[in-house]
């Protein structure tokens, strides 16, 4: 068992998980607060990696964060190093590539907590700031623990953008499903084994809280 | 009666218009009585005249004011949000916040005056969830909620609805008391003719989006009183000889 590369890829599946949060908790209340093009826009954009190929996005993010392009060698100059091939990279790479599956998530959330409820709050003094808080989050919260859990699983099995964008370092950006492709290459199948068994385990046990509470809320709401 | 009108901008001054579906909105009214009925049939704009004082939706055009703040002016771009406005706006279907325990729910303004629970008679559903309510407790909550509120205004969308004559009569009762010490306006809703003499209030009557007369029940719903109990009389004699 790889047990660096299964460190990492918690460390990375965490960090990202953590910021995606941090970013499409307010980009999703933005888009569930109303319509028009601007946010018809940024939803296509946020969607994009859905359909997108794996290695394209790895590809675009390579040459983007590269001492190609000017914001590359302004991040380089900054960083004192490149983004690509580090750590770091992995991470802004995983956030844009899993954004969709904590944004859709928390938009259908948001849009499902009645309107009703939101504009009762408002008419007895509650600020738009603290309608969200009290009434929004906590009723939109089995679509928050969904949001954290597709985007953890989601960042552990990643493949082409960690690639593209990561190469293969042992201890900087080698993850699990990266690690079991070498495995695979080195005709290792016993190692292969055993990593494709736990990235399987892992991906069971992290989705079946969400159904276990999806069948108990509908259990209450029908009692 | 200019007097009347003195008296009247004490309390709310409204004047809206406005187009919505089949709706063309175009009502104005002041307050000459610390209880208002609007009253009308579905469709009316009953409803949407709560909701735009209520700032939950903003005219095309108008002015309300509560004295003495303006809570809409759309000639001077004033247009205060619905949680500065101190009308709490107890709808319909009573929209008890889910997660929260009775008690949570009264104490969502910041708190509620201990004679609350009491005179709503739910104080003995404090710790319970809204789920665990039956409909005239629900509304009974939804009632005191937003009189637990502080209102400067209240704003009751058929408060009464669905509620047996006993416990329709209490809650009048206490929200008359209630009025009395606070001095509280209250702006109701309902297409019910007995409420509004139960209530005694001033009766706004609205038809097609427009006030088509506004005064004291006797004076805008006697004619309406006699058809019914005319009926009434007519549907219970026959019934009353058959028992016989």
């Amino acid at each position: 068992m790889d047990f660096q590369a299964l460190w990492l890829t918690l460390r990375l599946a965490l960090s990202t998980t953590l910021l995606l949060m941090l970013i499409a908790l307010p980009l999703a209340r933005w888009i569930a607060s109303g319509n028009g093009p601007l946010r018809a826009l940024t939803q296509t954009l946020v969607a994009l990696p859905l359909v997108l190929p794996p290695t394209v996005l790895g590809y675009y993010l390579l040459v983007l964060l590269g001492p190609l392009t000017a914001p590359g060698r302004m991040l380089i100059r900054l960083l004192g190093h490149p983004l690509a091939f580090s750590f770091s990279g992995l991470v802004v790479g995983s956030v844009l590539y899993s954004l969709p599956f904590a944004v859709q998530p928390l938009i259908a959330g948001f849009r499902a907590v009645p309107v009703g409820l939101v504009e009762t709050a408002a008419t007895l003094g509650a600020s738009p700031g603290r309608v969200f808080r009290s009434i929004t989050l906590p009723l939109a919260k089995p679509s928050l623990i969904t949001a954290a859990v597709l985007a953890f699983t989601h960042t552990v099995g990643e493949f082409g953008v960690v690639l593209m964008l990561g190469g293969n370092i042992p201890g900087a950006t080698r993850t699990l499903s990266i690690a079991l492709y070498d495995q695979v290459q080195d005709f290792n199948y016993a190692a292969a084994n055993r990593t494709a068994a736990l990235l399987l385990i892992f991906s069971v046990v992290a989705l079946v809280p969400i159904y276990l509470r999806r069948s108990s809320d509908t259990r209450s709401v029908l009692a | 009666m200019p007097e009347d009108h003195q008296r009247g901008s004490r309390y709310l001054s409204v004047q809206l218009r406005h187009r919505i579906g089949t709706l063309a909105l175009d009502a104005q009214f002041e307050l000459t009585r610390p209880w208002a009925v609007l009253f009308g049939p579905s469709g009316s704009g009953k409803s949407t005249i709560l909701r735009m004082i209520a700032g939950l939706l903003t005219p095309d055009s108008g002015q309300i004011t509560l004295k003495p703040t303006t809570l809409l002016d759309t000639a001077a771009q004033v247009n205060l949000a619905p949680h500065l406005r101190g009308t709490p706006l107890a709808p319909q279907l009573p929209s008890l916040f889910p997660h929260l325990t009775v008690r949570q729910n009264l104490e969502y303004s910041g708190g509620y005056e201990a004679w609350v629970p009491a005179a709503f008679d739910i104080d003995g559903l404090l710790s319970k969830m809204p789920a665990q309510l039956s409909g005239g407790e629900a509304q009974r909550v939804n009632l005191a909620r937003a009189v637990a509120a502080r209102p400067r205004l209240l704003l009751l969308d058929e408060p009464f609805t669905g509620l047996d004559l006993p416990l329709r009569s209490g809650l009048i009762e206490h929200l008359l008391e209630w009025q009395r010490q606070s001095g509280v306006p209250i702006l109701s809703v309902t297409h019910d003719v007995a409420e509004v003499f139960q209530l005694g209030a001033e009766v706004i009557q609205l038809r097609d989006g427009r006030v088509a007369a506004q005064g004291l029940p006797a004076e805008i719903l006697g004619a309406e009183r006699e058809r019914l109990l005319k009926e009434l009389a007519a549907g219970i004699g026959p019934r009353v000889r058959s028992t016989e």
